[in-house]
């Protein structure tokens, strides 16, 4: 049976979310992309009514809710803005591969963390030279006789890096193991080595945090080994499985926010003594931004769904975040295109929903490693 | 007007004799049976995700008209200075148990609308929900109503709901899942 229904908990969530976004992200989200500065107290605000962290287990004092519970939130905050969300959902990357790896004492420990303070997570896999090919990852782990690692590498582009009390570092003990090699860390910002670079001046979603993080010697005892060398790759790979649907959502989140844009405008802005809406140009453009949102949130509702079922579904995983974001791209040219030339300054939205819909094509996977991981699936 | 009257308007619940805290009376199993089974039943099952007897839509009822349409008591009663918790029904747990998460479920909401209120964010505010014992022992909720209204889903979510699914909830038996019915309110002077 298929039901496509909303439970009374998924609507009030979603209402408190786009409450949340509305009263609390929409307001300073052009200030901050301006300045290119997260805003914690929004993170504090949004950890104070549980809409950050929403999949850490309620057994561990946290929400406990599922990730298509996961994917409504996360699309109403990208409504507001998908840099300050995507620092929000930052936090749910760094916390999944404990669940799926973390010990007992683990568990307790960092999700303890999480849900005592308003604190956030890094979780860094990407390199210099290593974005979509974490095989090919070299920061170097070097076991230590009495189970700890000694970590040795750099890090890019890793969101919250300025922010994180604690990282998730992958990194290996061999670089010519590929995926063999790889182990996964639990890095305290404050370990001796660690250090964080420059804010990246990014073109989009520039209020989310995004850094490098240096490690020179950094040592990480046994307790904080999450996935010996060897077990590594395959929490990155389970992880980002599970967070791609958020991709998706954060995707039409900003598609949502292009078609109001538009909508609005449209009926507005005259040309040829009516308004631009009663053109059936500028309608077929509002009717496919309106196309993508439907098919991206069912796939990402399809997504979450298995997820939450237990069912794993990468194929769907993977498309509604490839599909999810070339439609955010496409909707958000398109949405520039309705303002002309209005759409082309920053006094106007979309200009900065333009710059944003793009590293969607880029981030957890870009848009051609996605096919790639899509036609493996089909071709067996 | 007293938080344990407004709960009983709100919900259309009246002639309620409610018990102090800490001077729980046994709980009159016939009275509350019928509709607590009724929703406990129709709840658990998984075809009627969302059912919530008509009578009882805070939604889709004024409080005057509910009041005419449905009068009920309560099994047991968790007044704090901040709002009231009423149990409405329980089911495989014991009146002892079920009373006890009542209180506890009080002293969260106590504790979260004090928060909430320092943040200027605490509205007035009610629901009726029933939690199940879920697979790993926590408290799950399977059927919900929040009044509606400005911040009130936010409310309900951060001071009822998220401390209801991190409470262990009693195990599982043979005989079936344990089940608890409440209707909370909230804010009211």
């Amino acid at each position: 049976m298929i039901d496509f229904e909303l439970t009374e908990e998924q609507k009030a969530l979603i209402d408190t979310a786009r409450r949340f976004a509305k009263e609390r992200i929409i307001p300073i989200a052009a200030e901050c992309d301006r300045k290119s500065e997260f805003p914690r107290d929004v993170f504090k605000a949004a950890w104070e009514i549980g809409l950050a962290n929403p999949t850490l287990p309620a057994e561990y004092g946290g929400p406990g809710l599922g990730d298509l519970d996961s994917a409504l939130i996360t699309e109403e905050l990208s409504y507001g803005c998908s840099g300050i969300d995507t620092s929000i959902t930052a936090n749910t990357l760094g916390l999944t591969p404990i669940k799926l790896a973390g010990s007992e004492a683990q568990k307790k420990k960092y999700f303890g963390w999480l849900t005592s303070e308003p604190i956030q997570v890094s979780y860094a896999t990407t390199e210099p030279g290593a974005g979509s090919d974490v095989a090919g990852l070299q920061c170097r782990a070097v076991k230590q006789s009495d189970g700890s690692y000694v970590l040795t590498g750099t890090k890019a582009w890793i969101t919250n890096a300025t922010l994180a009390s604690f990282f998730i570092i992958f990194a290996t003990e061999n670089p010519e193991l590929r995926h063999k090699g790889i182990g996964a860390f639990i890095v305290h910002r404050d370990a001796a080595g660690l250090t964080v670079g420059k804010h990246e001046d990014k073109l989009g979603q520039r209020a989310s945090d995004t850094a490098q993080v240096m490690l020179d010697g950094v040592h990480v005892p046994a307790a904080q080994v999450l996935a010996p060398p060897g077990h590594g790759f395959k929490v990155a790979m389970e992880t980002f499985n599970q967070t791609r649907p958020d991709i998706g959502a954060i995707a039409v989140g900003v598609m949502r926010r292009c078609l109001d844009e538009s909508v609005a405008y449209a009926k507005e802005r005259k040309t040829f003594g009516t308004a631009i809406a009663n053109h059936q140009l500028v309608q077929a453009m509002l009717a496919e931004m309106a196309i993508r949102i439907h098919a991206t949130r069912l796939l990402v509702h399809k997504a979450a769904w298995s997820l939450d079922k237990g069912i794993r579904d990468p194929l769907t995983s993977s498309i509604a975040k490839a599909y999810g974001a070339d439609a955010a791209m496409q909707s958000a040219l398109d949405a520039v295109q309705i303002f002309g030339g209005n759409g082309y300054v920053k006094e106007y939205p979309v200009e900065k929903l333009m710059r944003d819909a793009k590293i969607l094509q880029i981030y957890e996977g870009t848009a051609q490693v996605q096919r790639l991981v899509i036609a493996k699936q089909i071709l067996g | 007007m007293p938080p344990a009257r407004q709960l009983r308007l709100l919900f259309g619940i009246s002639g309620a004799r409610p018990v102090q805290p800490g001077r729980a009376r046994r709980p009159r199993v016939v009275a509350w049976a019928a509709p607590a089974v009724w929703l406990l039943t129709l709840s658990c099952g998984a075809a009627s995700r969302d059912f919530v007897p008509v009578t009882r839509d805070v939604r889709s009822k004024g409080a005057a008209a509910s009041v005419a349409v449905d009068r009920r008591d309560y099994v047991y009663i968790a007044r704090r200075p901040h709002g009231v918790v009423g149990l409405v029904g329980a089911h495989f747990m014991t009146a002892e148990a079920a009373a006890r998460s009542v209180d506890r479920i009080a002293d969260e909401l106590e504790t979260c609308a004090r928060r909430v209120e320092q943040r200027r964010e605490l509205a007035p505010g009610a629901i009726q929900l029933v939690a199940i014992t879920g697979s790993r022992g926590m408290g799950e909720i399977t059927d919900m109503k929040i009044a509606p209204g400005g911040p009130v889903a936010a409310n309900a979510l951060e001071c009822i709901v998220a401390p209801l699914r991190a409470s262990p909830f009693p195990a599982a038996t043979s005989a079936g899942i344990p089940a608890l019915a409440i209707e909370a309110t909230w804010g009211r002077e």
